[in-house]
């Protein structure tokens, strides 16, 4: 762990309760867990074990049932909808497991939708797409749509949008699930520099082995508990 | 917005083409109904302005010759030449009379006049002369093309033969035609020799007209009198109120089809992007951000389609005016702005419409 300030994120006491008529499903029960710049963590679970409730729920699109969730040291519930939204805008950023970028878009388009979310000078955004997308190796791809582009291209665009607004978190819900082995390392070594080289936090939900290598922090989840948080050498 | 607007449009380019054209063909028919109104309002009232009258004398409780009766007779003529101020009281006699072309029934709106004083005669001949004997009759140019008439050519009215001698213009009121012929043969036409319709009055140069039309009320009880401008305003509102309605009605119902057309591919292309727009909002984009878009998209479609009506306005017209010769449409750049001004408006409306799905957009859909 880097430089270790307030946490960026905070769970306290955390549970997750969806309720469908009169069954009631703990999604996510009671975890507590502290985020910070600079690291890497992976969640670990089975399927239906909770991670993208946690996920979401971190990112404030959900409200928990009970304890409380700290954003940016601020409690949500403390935050307008408007203001959840800029949040999510400007200091989150999103990579999905099938990448979903806009099919009608381009590699470019598909970047710079984002910037549109937020009030930035217009000058340069152009320039800063074009580095971005050079930095990650898709630059020649600009003018292409996502159907041209292989799984990994497509993954290295959907990071390039999730960090143009240079965000101070980065979640991964499982971000090497649809790219060969090859490709995830090479995009789960794009997230561990984010986090490294730019002081960010990544958030990474995944079953790779190969992803737990390049972790702070390891947490394990089942049936919506945090079973486990350690250093990745214990699970490895 | 139309930067990300036209790409998620022309991702689906056929039903883009499709929605244009769908679009276009509304504003079409909107233009076509306005020009349509333009064309009637002038035509139907173009022998009113453009007479010579300073005052129009019809019978009590008439105040139009489109949608009215008026049944004076000749002496009426006698007493208004005697009122002092009146240069000439010239009577005119219209009749609706019954013609048959080759088979062809058709109607024309016979108008008797004195081919002396030309008070009430054709307008405006464009080919031909006026009439300068009762064996002869002037048509509608319109009527005219319709009904193969030319130059020399015999209409047969209910008296006998009429040789037609000039085409009339601004003589072409859309759902029936001028024609003219002596103000004794139609009286001959109908069967009586002292009837009139009204008297058209010019006056002498230094008769003020409202001394002389209460002059002539004192003289004559039982008539109206009214000066050219009240006279084609009531003609003006006696044709609006009969075509207004039923243009406005068609109009209305191209308006919904537009914004029914919008509405329905705005609507589908949420519902396809769904989870597009799912995750833009799970990303974090703001509230107005996404309607915006779907806005962005009403309004290329709503221009495009204004452009392309625009294209195909035109040589529709000439093919409607050929077809149907006494249809008389007139176009304005004001037309074109309000068409493409309502097309922006409907676009917006649909737009709004469509929007309400998005509130049905969930940004956890983008983690399913």
């Amino acid at each position: 762990m880097n430089a270790i300030d307030t946490p960026l994120v905070q769970l306290i006491n955390v549970s997750k309760v969806f309720t469908s008529g009169e069954q009631k499903t703990c999604a996510v029960n009671n975890v507590s867990l502290d985020l910070f710049t600079g690291e890497m963590i992976v969640l670990l679970g089975p399927s239906g074990s909770g991670k993208t409730t946690l996920l979401t729920t971190l990112a404030g699109l959900l409200q928990p049932t009970t304890g409380t969730v700290m954003l940016f040291g601020k409690p949500m519930t403390s935050y307008t909808p408007a203001e959840l939204q800029h949040v999510r805008a400007v200091r989150i950023g999103f990579v999905f497991q099938t990448f979903l970028l806009m099919e009608a878009l381009t590699v470019e388009e598909n970047v710079s939708i984002v910037t549109g979310f937020v009030r930035r000078h217009r000058d340069g955004i152009e320039n800063e797409i074009g580095d971005l997308l050079l930095h990650l190796n898709v630059a020649h791809l600009a003018k292409k749509h996502p159907a041209e582009l292989s799984q990994g291209e497509k993954q290295r665009v959907a990071i390039a949008r999730a960090i143009i607004n240079k965000p101070d978190l980065i979640i991964a819900d499982e971000p090497t699930a649809s790219v060969d082995a090859s490709t995830g390392t090479e995009i789960i070594r794009l997230l561990h520099g984010f986090a490294k080289e730019q002081s960010k936090c990544v958030l990474v939900t995944s079953h790779d082995s190969r992803v737990i290598a390049f972790a702070d922090r390891v947490v394990e989840m089942e049936d919506g508990r945090m079973i486990l948080c350690h250093s990745p050498s214990a699970v490895v | 917005m139309t930067r990300y607007a036209i790409p998620l449009l022309t991702h689906h380019p056929l039903r883009l083409g499709l929605t244009i054209g769908g679009v276009a063909l509304c504003l079409v028919l909107m233009l076509f109904l306005l020009s349509i109104y333009s064309g009637v309002a002038d035509g139907s009232v173009d022998y009113i302005r453009q007479s010579k009258a300073d005052l129009w004398v019809l019978q009590e409780n008439a105040t139009n010759i489109l949608r009215g009766t008026s049944i004076l007779s000749t002496a009426h003529g006698n007493v208004l030449r005697s009122v002092s101020g009146v240069r000439q009281a010239s009577a005119v006699l219209l009749s609706l009379t019954s013609i048959n072309r080759d088979g062809r029934p058709a109607t024309i709106f016979l108008t008797g006049f004195d081919p002396a004083s030309n008070l009430g005669g054709p307008p405006s001949i464009i080919q031909g002369r006026t009439i300068a004997s009762d064996s002869e009759i002037v048509l509608d140019k319109s009527f005219a093309r319709k009904f193969a008439f030319a130059i020399g050519d015999t209409v047969i009215l209910k008296d006998g033969p009429a040789r037609v001698v000039g085409l009339s213009t601004a003589t072409n009121a859309f759902v029936i035609q001028y024609a003219f012929a002596s103000l004794r043969r139609v009286q001959s036409n109908i069967g009586f020799s002292t009837l009139v319709t009204c008297y058209l009055i010019t006056l002498e140069h230094d008769a003020r007209k409202n001394e002389v039309a209460d002059a002539i009320r004192e003289e004559l009880p039982g008539i109206e009198v009214f000066d050219h401008a009240t006279f084609l305003q009531n003609n003006m509102h006696e044709m609006e109120s009969g075509v207004l309605p039923l243009l406005y009605t068609i109009a209305a119902i191209g308006a919904v089809v537009l914004t029914v057309i919008l509405t329905l591919l705005l609507s589908i292309s949420i519902l396809e992007k769904r989870k597009d727009f799912a995750v833009l909002k799970a990303i974090g984009a703001p509230h107005g951000f996404l309607p915006r878009l779907i806005a962005g998209q009403a309004l290329v479609i709503t221009i495009a389609a204004s452009a392309v009506s625009l294209a195909m306005f035109f040589p529709f017209v000439a093919v409607v005016e050929t077809l149907a010769p006494e249809i008389s449409t007139q176009s304005s750049p004001n037309h074109v702005m309000f068409v493409a001004g309502a097309a922006v408006l409907l676009g917006l409306v649909s737009s709004f419409l469509s929007a309400e799905r998005l509130r049905r957009v969930y940004p956890l859909e983008s983690f399913q």
